[in-house]
This record gives structure tokens, sequence and C-alpha cells, in this order.
């Protein structure tokens, strides 16, 4: 073999390693943001999850209320009527309309069952008004529990995996945004 | 011809020429080896950068595991009441 073709056949060889070594890292950053993104995940839908328990309990109590106050009933269906009217006029789409009035109508009732809520970390998260709190537990704010996973972000950000449920709530339980609710008996 | 093979043939040239085509060799030899250690060098790199990939690929197959689980568990946890 000539010491020309030789330096070639090598020459080669090293430009396909150094594509297969371009090629790995990116696959391995690309996959290193996707872990990332999989942590975000688990904020968001706990957050979506709270929140969505959140406005099904409102939405339950309000209800409860509207039903009970024949005024309040009055104003929620007023409040549902002028977004079907509104929605009418400015979409001119009966359906959207609809939507409007439904959702003036759940926007109303949720109104009424707002309240201030908390949120007991234990095996079984349950959300519950601060006037619904029953039993003995690790009773927290809402507002409070939400900053506090937002503050997780930065453990991402720093290439930390935050594990299952009770490893988010053991590290929500240490952050100092955490605001405790203590129930006297 | 015969003064040039006759003159070539002598101990003394014979050894230079011999000499000589020894060193070109070892010249040869010493740049191949060179060539061949940044090759090994290189594939070393590529072997090491590859096998991290496929641990960091493990790693985000985990990861999609304890999305799926994560997501179930608060449905679970959170559901129940």
């Amino acid at each position: 073999m000539t010491d020309n073709k030789w330096s070639r056949i090598v020459s080669n060889l090293r430009k396909e390693l150094f594509l297969m070594v371009r090629e790995a890292s990116s696959i391995k950053k690309y996959s290193n943001g996707l872990q990332s993104e999989a942590e975000y995940l688990k904020l968001d839908f706990l957050k979506y999850s709270l929140e969505k328990q959140r406005k099904n309990i409102a939405c339950q109590r309000g209800l409860a209320t509207v039903f009970k106050d024949k005024k309040m009933m009055r104003t929620s269906l007023f409040a549902s009527a002028a977004a079907l009217i509104l929605g009418g006029l400015i979409t001119k789409d009966k359906y959207a309309a609809l939507r409007a009035g439904l959702s003036g109508f759940d926007g109303a009732v949720q109104g009424f069952g707002d309240a201030k809520w908390a949120v007991l970390l234990q095996k079984d998260l349950a959300i519950v008004p601060y006037d619904a709190i029953q039993g003995r537990g690790t009773w927290v704010t809402l507002e409070s529990l939400i900053e506090s996973i937002n503050e997780l972000e930065v453990e991402i950000s720093r290439g930390k995996q935050l594990g299952n449920l009770d490893g988010i709530i053991r590290r929500v339980q240490q952050s100092t945004k955490l605001i405790s609710i203590f129930k006297s008996e | 011809m015969k003064l040039v093979v006759s003159f070539l043939l002598r101990p003394k040239n014979l050894r230079a020429i011999g000499e000589d085509a020894i060193s070109q060799m070892q010249e040869q030899v010493n740049g191949m080896r060179n060539q061949l250690n940044d090759l090994l060098a290189d594939a070393l790199l590529a072997g090491e950068t590859i096998s991290e990939m496929k641990s960091t690929l493990q790693k985000g197959k985990e990861s999609g595991k304890s999305l799926d689980n994560f997501i179930k568990e608060v449905q679970d946890r959170l559901g129940r009441n």
C-alpha cells in the first residue's frame, strides 16, 4: 500500500469518526433537553390538575349557592344572557355566542363559589376552601404552594430530576415560600 | 552498467544503501504510527461520546416513563377526593 493511499484511508476514517462524535453529541443534547422538558411538564401538570380541581369545587359550591339564593341565580343567568348576546353581536356565530354564554354562566357560578383555598399535602392530595378544612394534616395555602412549585423550575434548569409526586412534595415542603395553615380545633 | 553494479555492490556502498532504506522505512513507520495514534484517540473519543449518548437516551426513556407515572399518580391522588 502506498503512503498516500494509507494517509487517505486514515484521513477518511477520522472524518467518519468526527461525524459520529458530532451526531452523538447532538442526540445527547437533544435527549437532555427532552428530559428537562419532561420535568417541567410534571410541574405544569401538577399546577393544571390543582387548578382544575379548584375550579370544579368552586363550580359545585357556586351552584349550591346559586340554587339556595334566587338573587344570585338571576345574576348568573343575566351574566350568561349578556355574554350570549354580546357573543352573537361580535361574532355573528350562534355557536360561538352559545359558548360565550355558557362560559359566562360558568364564570359567574365559579365566582360565587370562590374562596381562599388550602391544599392538604398528604398521601391523598386534597384541595378545599379554607372554611371546609377538616381534620389534621399539613394544610398549606394554594397560592404559596403554586409559588413553591414554580421555584422548583430553578432546580430543573440546574439539571436536577424531581422524581415522583412524593419527591416533589418533599422539595416543596422545604421551600420558604410555603405558608402552612394551622387550624384551631 | 557492469561498472555501476560493481560500484554499488561494494560492501561500503551496500551498507550505505541499506542504512538509507532502513532510515526511510523507519520514517514511514513513525508516520504511520502517529497517524494510527491519532485515529485511535479519535475512535476512543467517539466510543466515549456514543456511550454517553446511549446512557442519556436510556435516561430519556426512564424520564418519559417517570412522566407517565407522575401523571397517573397525580390523577389518582388528587382525583380520590
